[in-house]
């Protein structure tokens, strides 16, 4: 579904990604894995076309989509969560959800919300508040809600528990594997790395902007000497 | 009878908010300042000086040309020279300093035109005044009634745009969160050509009606920045709603200021006026850095009344 080949990329004149190469399949979950600054974020915003990419190619179901501006790779069929700041603050639930809907028509923008609400029902309950004033796991709610407005066929999430309590986390990735059964592939970047390993599919471990490992992500939290390396796993 | 200071106050207060209005929106949406935002405005005292002396219109009537010119050249300036530099990675100081170079390449066309005025018809176009071509409106000049209404007008329009509209609504998000704008289906390169295009317009609509009221020449607008830099860092640079509020209380400050000073000191004074803006400028740096929509009102009035 997802072909990264040879991807050089980083931000002006900083190269953060080197010869990436990784392919996603249709409805894995994929966690990408690997300690801070090695580029996990890069290279989904790469994806999104929020980086510089020097070389390399970015295929979506055998589209190039390299160089896209990235409300362009959104049509596509892409929906991206950044760590921080994947609501808009100063906008309401509801002018969010809107918003989301930008590229439909305002008639199948008010349908796809009622049907959103209906799988959020809880963002219901503040669609009047605006998102600067809600907690860290309602925000990260919206913003999944917003991403599932325009159907998408990708969801990225750049470390979606990151800072929320161990209810609001357990919460939120319940929601990703009820998205992932609906047949939407997933990619995850998470630092607590065994637990996003668990509920992966496949893994992608990244270190200094390459890609260290790629396979079975069963096999990576069962590797004697990867994951305790990178990732501080102590074995089984 | 109103005294004849507190209408100057007015009208060029209004005008002066209707320019910092759009100054902030560049602000806002690129970060950049905008240096060469003066001579958009200088641009539209010209199109009036044309339209009341060389095509022999009402003013009024050409608003929309002085919009549309000053908003084309904005836009041009953004599209073609800011967007490409900025996305080779150029610095916020470096684009500023472009739009500094841009405003000479503006002064010179300007300069350029006004010789064209003065050799080719004959005009007084180096140094010019429109009150004559003013229409009247129950005795008084129009300038006086339709420079108010025009700044009621423009930030009526622009509240119901930027809260009721879904471009509006983008615009928001696109000033607050561009990579989650763009993430979320935004088109970020239009919304900051609009945005770019709006402010131009703004600076052409206020400039043309500035020589009904006020004496105009090719650098007119380099001199009338220092306010709108000082009303733009009055009000909060993050607040269009400030931008209003920080021209008009910057553009009152200014001629009333100089008013009251001349009656103490002499009519010496007046050439001093420009000085009133960077002394704005100093206090709010001093005081309140984030400018009057940045101060958390309801507790200093909370904390205020606890002490009373």
């Amino acid at each position: 579904m997802l072909k990264i080949s040879g991807l050089n990329a980083g931000y002006g004149k900083f190269q953060v990604l080197f010869d990436v190469d990784v392919e996603v399949k249709k409805g894995k979950i994929v966690t990408i894995v690997g300690p801070n600054g090695s580029g996990k974020s890069t290279l989904i915003k790469s994806v999104m076309g929020l980086t510089k990419v020097y070389s390399g190619k970015i295929l979506f179901k055998d589209e190039d989509i390299t160089h896209l501006p990235t409300h362009l790779v959104t049509k596509r069929g892409i929906s991206y969560l950044p760590q921080t700041g994947n609501v808009f603050g100063n906008l309401t639930v509801e002018e969010n959800l809107m918003l989301a809907g930008y590229t439909l028509s305002k008639e199948e923008t008010k349908k796809r919300i009622e049907e959103t609400l209906e799988e959020f029902p809880l963002v219901k309950k503040y669609l009047r508040k605006k998102c600067g004033f809600l907690s860290g796991g309602e925000r990260q709610m919206v913003a999944m809600a917003m991403a599932m407005m325009r159907k998408p066929e990708m969801i990225l999430f750049d470390e979606p528990v990151a800072s929320l309590s161990p209810k609001a986390a357990a919460e939120v990735l319940k929601k990703i594997m009820e998205l992932n059964e609906k047949g939407i592939t997933v990619i995850l970047i998470e630092q607590a790395a065994k637990k996003a390993l668990q509920l992966a599919d496949d893994a992608i471990l990244m270190t200094s902007g390459k890609v260290a490992y790629k396979g079975s992500a069963k096999n990576l939290l069962a590797h004697p000497e990867l994951g305790k390396v990178y990732l501080g796993i102590k074995g089984k | 009878m109103v005294e004849p200071i507190v209408i100057d106050g007015i009208v060029y207060a209004t005008l002066l908010a209707c320019m910092t209005i759009g100054f902030t929106l560049i602000l806002m949406s690129t970060k950049i300042w905008n240096f060469a935002y003066g001579s958009l405005a200088t641009a539209g005292a010209y199109i009036s000086l044309t339209a009341a002396e060389v095509w022999k219109l009402s003013i009024y009537s050409q608003l929309l040309t002085a919009f549309v010119l000053s908003g084309i050249v904005s836009f041009v300036l953004y599209r073609f020279l800011v967007r490409p530099l900025s996305q080779r990675g150029i610095s916020l100081d470096g684009l500023f300093v472009l739009t500094f170079a841009f405003n000479f390449v503006l002064l010179g066309f300007l300069n350029i035109y006004a010789d064209y005025l003065t050799n080719v018809f004959k005009l007084r176009a180096r140094l010019f005044f429109l009150r004559g071509a003013d229409i009247q409106i129950f005795g008084t000049p129009g300038v006086v009634i339709i420079s108010p209404l025009l700044a009621v007008s423009i930030i009526v329009v622009l509240h119901l745009f930027l809260t009721r509209t879904k471009f509006g609504t983008a615009m928001r998000a696109t000033i607050e969160n561009p990579p989650l704008a763009g993430s979320v289906g935004v088109n970020v390169n239009l919304v900051y050509s609009v945005s770019w295009f709006l402010a131009g317009g703004l600076a052409g609509l206020a400039g043309a009606l500035l020589p009904l009221w006020i004496l105009c020449y090719p650098n007119i607008g380099d001199v009338i920045m220092l306010s709108v830099f000082a009303a733009s860092i009055l009000g909060g640079i993050h607040s269009i709603y400030g931008a209003v509020i920080g021209g008009i209380i910057a553009g009152l400050a200014e001629v009333w200021g100089t008013s009251a000073l001349s009656g103490v000191f002499g009519s010496g004074v007046i050439q001093y006026r420009p000085l009133i803006p960077l002394i704005i400028v100093v206090v709010i740096f001093l005081t309140a850095p984030e400018g009057i929509t940045g101060i958390e009102w309801r507790g200093k009035l909370t904390k205020r009344m606890r002490k009373v």
